[in-house]
C-alpha cells in the first residue's frame, strides 16, 4: 500500500505553515492517522505541510490557573508532564491508554482532535475538562470549545486554511479529581466507548463521552441532573446516568463492527455511573 | 509522471547517507530498498504490528508511519545498529536462549523496542514489559518466551 504522490513542505514558522494551508496544503502532524488514511486512499492530499519542527507549537505553560498545551504536544509527553499528572489526572490516564509507545511518541494532541475519531481518548477527556482550542488561519485567530470542534464522523468544523495551535485547559477547581475509563477490544486499542468525568469539590463539573455518537459529546443532561442529586447515593447517580440517552439525541448514534448502538449506550451508562461514584466518593 | 525528489541526509546506525527520495517514500522503504538494511520488516504497513520499529533520534517509531523526508537531519537506528560487529547483543542472545522466536518475523521489531525499554528502565517488571511491547505483535504468539527473554537480559544487566 502506497499513498498517492504529493508535494511536501517542512514548515519553519507558523506563518509559513499558514501560507501553505491557505493555498490548499494539509497539515501533517504525527502522521499516525493521516498516513494510514492516505495509504488506504481515504485521503489523497496534493500537498502536505509538516509542522513537526515548529517549536512554537510545543508550549506547556501555566495559564490562568490552568494549562496551555501546544498542538504538537505528543501523547507520550502527556504521560509524563508533571503539571498534567498533578492538575489533570484524567488526561494522563487517557494518554497512557492511547495506542502503544511507538504511536504515542509521534501522535499529537492536536492531530488526535483534528482527526475527529468519535472514539478518541483525547476528545472525551478534553470535553470533560471544558478545554478550548485556538485555531489560526491567514485571516486571524479564534477560540472554540473542544465540544464544538466536531461536526460529524471524522469531521471537524475547521476549514482547509485552519491550524489548531493550542489546547487550553481551564483551572480544574479546588480539590479537583477526574478520571477516564474505556472499554476496548484489545489493550490500548482505540476504545469502543470511553467516558471521562471531571470533579471539583465533590461535584461533577464536566462529562465527556466518546464512541457513543458519530462525534464525541458532552453529557449536558447528565451533568445538569447530577447538580441536583446526592452523588453518594448510587440510585440517584444511576438515574442521572441513564439520561445519557437524551444527550445522545443531539447527534447520530454510532453503530459499527465494534459495537451496536444499544451496546454502546448501555456500556457508556455503566462506565459513567462507576466513574461518578468513584471520583466523587474518594475525597479526603 | 516522474515524481520530484528531495535530497536528504540521514544518519543510519552511525553512517551518514545522502539520498534522493520522493515525499511519499516511507522511512521503512528507504531503509530496506535503498539502504538494503532488511532486518527491519514490513508486516501490516498500517502501524499496527510493530515489525518496522526503529528509533529516530532515540525515540521508538513505526517506520511505516514515518516519511523518509521527515528523517532528514536525524539519527536512525535499526536492528542492525544494535548488533555488534561480531556475534549478537546480550538481548539478542537472550531471545535465542529463551526460544523467543519461532518464524522470527516480529523479532527485529521486538528487539528494537525491548532494547529501548532496557535503556530507559534497566529492570522492568513483567507488567512493564507487557505494556511496553503492546505495539509489537507476534503472529507465532510466543509472547511468554519474549517476556522471559527481556527479563533474563535485564537481570544479566543488573547483576553483571
Ligand atoms: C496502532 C494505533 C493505535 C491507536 N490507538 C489509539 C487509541 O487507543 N486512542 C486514540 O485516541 N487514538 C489512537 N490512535 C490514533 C492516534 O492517536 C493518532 O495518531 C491521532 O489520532 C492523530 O494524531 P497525529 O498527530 O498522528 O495526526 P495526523 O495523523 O498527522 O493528522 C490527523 C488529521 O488531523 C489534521 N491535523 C493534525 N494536526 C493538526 C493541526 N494542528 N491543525 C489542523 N489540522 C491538523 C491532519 O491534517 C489530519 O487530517 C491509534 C493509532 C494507531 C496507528
Ligand atoms: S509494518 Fe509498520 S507497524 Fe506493521
Ligand atoms: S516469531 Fe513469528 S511472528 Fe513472532
Amino acid at each position: 500500500m502506497r499513498t498517492t504522490s504529493f508535494d511536501y513542505t517542512r514548515a519553519t514558522s507558523i506563518d509559513e505553515a499558514l501560507g501553505a494551508l491557505a493555498s490548499g496544503a494539509q497539515v501533517l502532524a504525527g502522521g499516525q492517522s493521516l498516513l494510514q488514511s492516505m495509504k488506504l486512499r481515504q485521503a489523497s492530499p496534493q500537498h502536505l505541510v509538516d509542522i513537526n519542527e515548529l517549536d512554537e507549537l510545543r508550549a506547556v505553560d501555566l495559564e490562568d490557573g490552568g494549562l496551555r498545551l501546544g498542538a504538537l504536544t505528543r501523547i507520550a509527553e502527556l504521560c509524563v508532564i508533571a503539571e498534567v499528572a498533578a492538575m489533570f489526572p484524567s488526561l494522563q490516564q487517557a494518554a497512557k491508554l492511547t495506542a502503544d509507545v511507538q504511536v504515542r511518541n509521534r501522535a499529537t494532541i492536536g492531530g488526535n482532535l483534528c482527526f475527529a475519531n468519535p472514539r478518541s481518548n483525547m476528545a472525551s477527556t478534553l470535553i470533560s475538562l471544558r478545554a478550548e482550542v485556538t485555531v489560526r488561519s491567514d485571516g486571524g485567530s479564534r477560540r472554540l470549545a473542544v465540544e464544538e470542534l466536531f461536526s460529524g464522523y471524522l469531521q471537524t468544523v475547521l476549514s482547509s486554511g485552519d491550524l489548531l495551535t493550542d489546547v487550553h485547559l481551564p483551572d480544574p477547581g479546588r480539590d479537583a479529581r477526574g478520571a477516564y475509563r474505556e472499554i476496548s477490544r484489545q489493550p490500548n486499542g482505540v476504545p469502543v466507548v470511553n467516558v471521562a468525568v471531571a470533579v471539583a469539590e465533590g461535584r461533577v463539573t464536566g462529562i465527556g463521552v466518546g464512541g457513543l455518537g458519530v462525534r464525541p459529546l458532552r453529557a449536558r443532561l447528565v451533568e445538569e441532573a447530577l447538580t441536583h442529586v446526592d452523588v453518594n447515593d448510587p440510585r440517584a447517580v444511576d438515574e442521572a446516568a441513564a439520561l445519557l440517552a437524551g444527550d445522545l439525541a443531539s447527534t447520530e448514534p454510532l453503530s459499527d463492527m465494534h459495537g451496536s448502538a444499544e451496546y454502546r449506550l448501555e456500556a457508556a451508562v455503566v462506565l459513567l455511573r462507576r466513574l461518578v461514584l468513584a471520583t466523587t466518593n474518594e475525597r479526603g | 509522471m516522474a515524481e520530484s525528489k528531495t535530497t536528504i541526509t540521514v544518519s543510519v546506525n552511525g553512517t551518514e547517507h545522502t539520498c534522493q527520495v520522493a515525499p511519499r517514500t516511507l522511512l521503512v522503504d528507504l531503509i530496506r530498498d535503498d539502504l538494503r538494511l532488511t532486518g527491519t520488516h514490513i508486516g501490516c504497513e498500517e502501524g499496527i504490528c510493530g515489525a518496522c520499529t526503529v528509533t529516530v533520534d532515540g525515540e521508538l517509531v513505526k517506520s511505516c508511519l514515518f516519511l523518509a523526508v521527515q528523517a532528514d537531519g536525524k539519527d536512525v537506528t535499526t536492528v542492525e545498529g544494535l548488533t555488534p560487529k561480531c556475534g549478537t547483543s546480550r538481548l539478542q542472545e537472550s531471545f535465542r536462549g529463551n526460544f523467543a522466536l519461532q518464524c522470527g518475523f516480529c523479532t527485529s521489531g521486538m528487539v528494537v523496542a525491548a532494547d529501548a525499554l532496557l535503556r530507559e528502565n534497566p529492570d522492568p517488571s513483567e507488567q512493564e514489559i507487557k505494556e511496553h511491547l503492546v505495539g509489537n505483535l507476534c503472529r507465532c504468539t510466543g509472547y511468554l518466551s519474549i517476556i522471559d527473554a527481556v527479563r533474563a537480559a535485564a537481570n544479566q544487566e543488573v547483576t553483571s
